[in-house]
């Protein structure tokens, strides 16, 4: 270590005094945006929004040509239909995708910190606990709706392109669209990496995580399953965090095909309540363990 | 005097465990050696200066502010942990690129910081490798790197020369005093007693989460006058020896070897005089003979012995 009489000169940068955890965003979105299987996930999960993209293509270019050979076929065939329903289905089938990449991502967020012990050297840095939990969750919720909202919005522009008759004020009948995928997508996407960031910060490891909140899920599940064939009453499957969200997939898209309850017989409140309150539950075990961290 | 960091009645205690008791000190510019054996509390004293933890009871301030949440404080203060810290799969230089972010610098500003802490630190040629790939010492010098980012005036060191070669420690060593005379603070806590007599002649004895003392070593030296002195002489004739001395009054023990004896003493100038002028005189063949207990390590038993009941 040579020593050097002019290293030390005064500090030459500025503050952060706000968006601090801005910086924690960032560098959670690098670390895992370099990891091979993040990636491969990532391809996967962008697979549906091609298939999308195919078919708003194909359907908007044989709807606008009437000699188009596959148009009949196309207008015969209901599902191959661009409308608001494509974009609930698409979020709904990328569900799973999302669910993986966010176990990948979030399961390791607080908990490998704990293990490199790097909260020592964190906190002793100009950054809040909140900073950092903030920025941790964004960036598992970036990822998230980088899978749903974000092809949502990209094949919204494809439809807009690819319509001849399009005028530029056309572009405002999507905002109607745009609001209910964004909605579903927080709806999916935030209370999934709540609970998986909660769990995080409750296990040792990343494996140990995603154990447990897969088990969670089945085991959510499974009760709701069993009570709902108990009580002979399909609303009991409401229980169930993920039909839950399904549901209230539907009620932002006025979509009433369920195959355990009738949407309409349903509160679509209290169903967000239960969502609502499972999530502050998760956000609070998250305060709870990093505040419990960062107070030493 | 210039005091950087002040304590008062600091207490922290975890569950039924106290790990500082009641430490009230006035810490000044320069290297300090923060001195105690493992369990001693000197990792505890460091997380409450950097307001890692909160008081029990008492407070701390550093440049004369609370650290706890004050990111004013935090941003002068460096920090060096004892364990590893590291994000493993990332290159020594992108660790530090964040960590230099979250102190607060801008993109190109925080690279210029991370070049310079890390040329500081030898770790140039290395920087872009993975962490994982490197070596205990080089993970230490990334840790010390870290800790220079944002050039505070106080520097943390908690056991900085774990698992470092020799050649890097004697760097590490010049660093530390260098840093000591451009007017930093660096406390320097270890539980190796030569490693902190080769950076500073100042230090914080702390035991069980007491300070025991606080000084000088010369002048702490001072303050156990009268605790007997070990003093090793080598000699074939030992037994000869021994009826020689065993006038000396201010001797307390003698243990015996094959080539040499110890002997205690109150007051050890005295038997020196002694040793020499009865030894001339009595023609006694003498090799060498030294105060055994001049370092720092019986200045620390001494301590220990007089304010820990025996036994314990």
């Amino acid at each position: 270590m040579p020593v050097y009489s002019f290293t030390y000169r005064p500090f030459e940068g500025k503050y952060l005094r706000h968006f601090r955890w801005w910086i924690v965003f960032l560098e959670e979105v690098r670390l895992w945006n370099r990891s091979r299987i993040f990636q491969i996930l990532f391809l996967l999960g962008m697979l549906q929004p091609l298939a999308r993209f195919l078919q708003i293509l194909s359907y908007n270019s044989a709807m606008q040509d009437p000699n188009h050979p596959l148009a009949p076929l196309i207008r015969s065939v209901t599902w191959l239909k661009v409308n608001e329903e494509l974009y609930y289905n698409l979020i709904r089938l990328q569900a799973p995708i999302v669910l993986l990449l966010l176990l990948y991502v979030g399961a390791g967020t607080v908990c490998t910190d704990r293990k490199n012990r790097l909260w020592d050297i964190y906190f002793s840095k100009p950054i809040h606990w909140y900073d950092y939990l903030v920025g941790k969750l964004l960036s598992v919720i970036f990822c998230g709706l980088s899978l749903t909202f974000v092809p949502a919005v990209i094949l919204m522009f494809t439809d807009y392109v690819t319509k001849k008759s399009s005028t530029w004020t056309g572009l405002f009948s999507y905002l109607p669209v745009m609001g209910d995928s964004l909605m579903f997508s927080l709806v999916l996407v935030v209370p999934s990496a709540l609970a998986i960031v909660a769990a995080s910060s409750i296990f040792p490891t990343e494996n140990i995580t995603v154990i447990s909140v897969i088990t969670i899920l089945i085991a959510n599940t499974t009760l709701a399953g069993l009570l709902s064939n108990f009580m002979r009453d399909g609303n009991y499957m409401q229980i169930s965090f993920p039909v839950a969200i399904y549901f209230m997939g539907q009620k932002i898209f006025n979509v009433d095909r369920n195959i355990f309850f009738r949407t309409a017989d349903v509160s679509g409140f209290n169903m967000f309540l239960y969502i609502f309150f499972v999530s502050m539950l998760c956000l609070l075990i998250c305060i709870f363990q990093v505040r419990k961290a960062e107070r030493g | 005097m210039d005091i950087q960091i002040e304590t008062r009645e600091l207490s922290k205690w975890f569950g039924e465990v106290v790990a500082l008791n009641n430490v009230s000190v006035q810490i000044p510019s320069g290297v300090i050696g923060l001195l105690g054996p493992n369990g001693a509390g000197k990792s505890t004293f460091i997380k409450l200066a950097l307001g890692l933890y909160r008081p029990s009871r008492g407070e701390i301030r550093i440049l004369g502010e609370k650290p706890r949440n004050n990111f004013h404080t935090l941003q002068k203060v460096g920090y060096c942990p004892e364990m590893d810290h590291f994000v493993e799969e990332v290159s020594g230089y992108e660790f530090l690129y964040w960590l230099a972010r979250y102190s607060g610098y801008k993109p190109k500003v925080a690279k210029k910081q991370v070049e310079r802490a890390v040329e500081r630190v030898s770790m140039t040629e290395r920087m872009y490798d993975p962490i994982a790939t490197y070596s205990k010492g080089m993970r230490q010098r990334i840790k010390i790197a870290q800790a220079l980012l944002h050039d505070p005036e106080i520097l943390f060191l908690d056991e900085p020369m774990n698992g470092l070669d020799p050649t890097a420690r004697e760097e590490l060593f010049e660093l530390v005093i260098s840093l000591g005379n451009e007017g930093k603070t660096v406390i320097f806590s270890s539980h190796v007693l030569h490693e902190v007599e080769r950076v500073t002649d100042t230090v914080i004895l702390i035991y069980n989460g007491r300070v025991l003392a606080f000084g000088k070593i010369r002048e702490i030296r001072d303050l156990i006058k009268n605790h007997p002195r070990t003093i090793v002489i080598e000699t074939l004739e030992p037994k000869k020896v021994y009826q020689i001395l065993s006038v000396d009054e201010n001797i307390t023990t003698v243990n015996f070897d094959t080539q040499s004896l110890t002997v205690h003493t109150l007051d050890p100038m005295q038997t020196f005089k002694y040793i020499n002028e009865v030894f001339l005189d009595e023609k006694v063949p003498i090799y060498s003979f030294r105060c055994a207990d001049e370092d720092l390590q019986s200045v620390f038993q001494y301590l220990i012995s007089t304010h820990i009941p025996r036994g314990l």
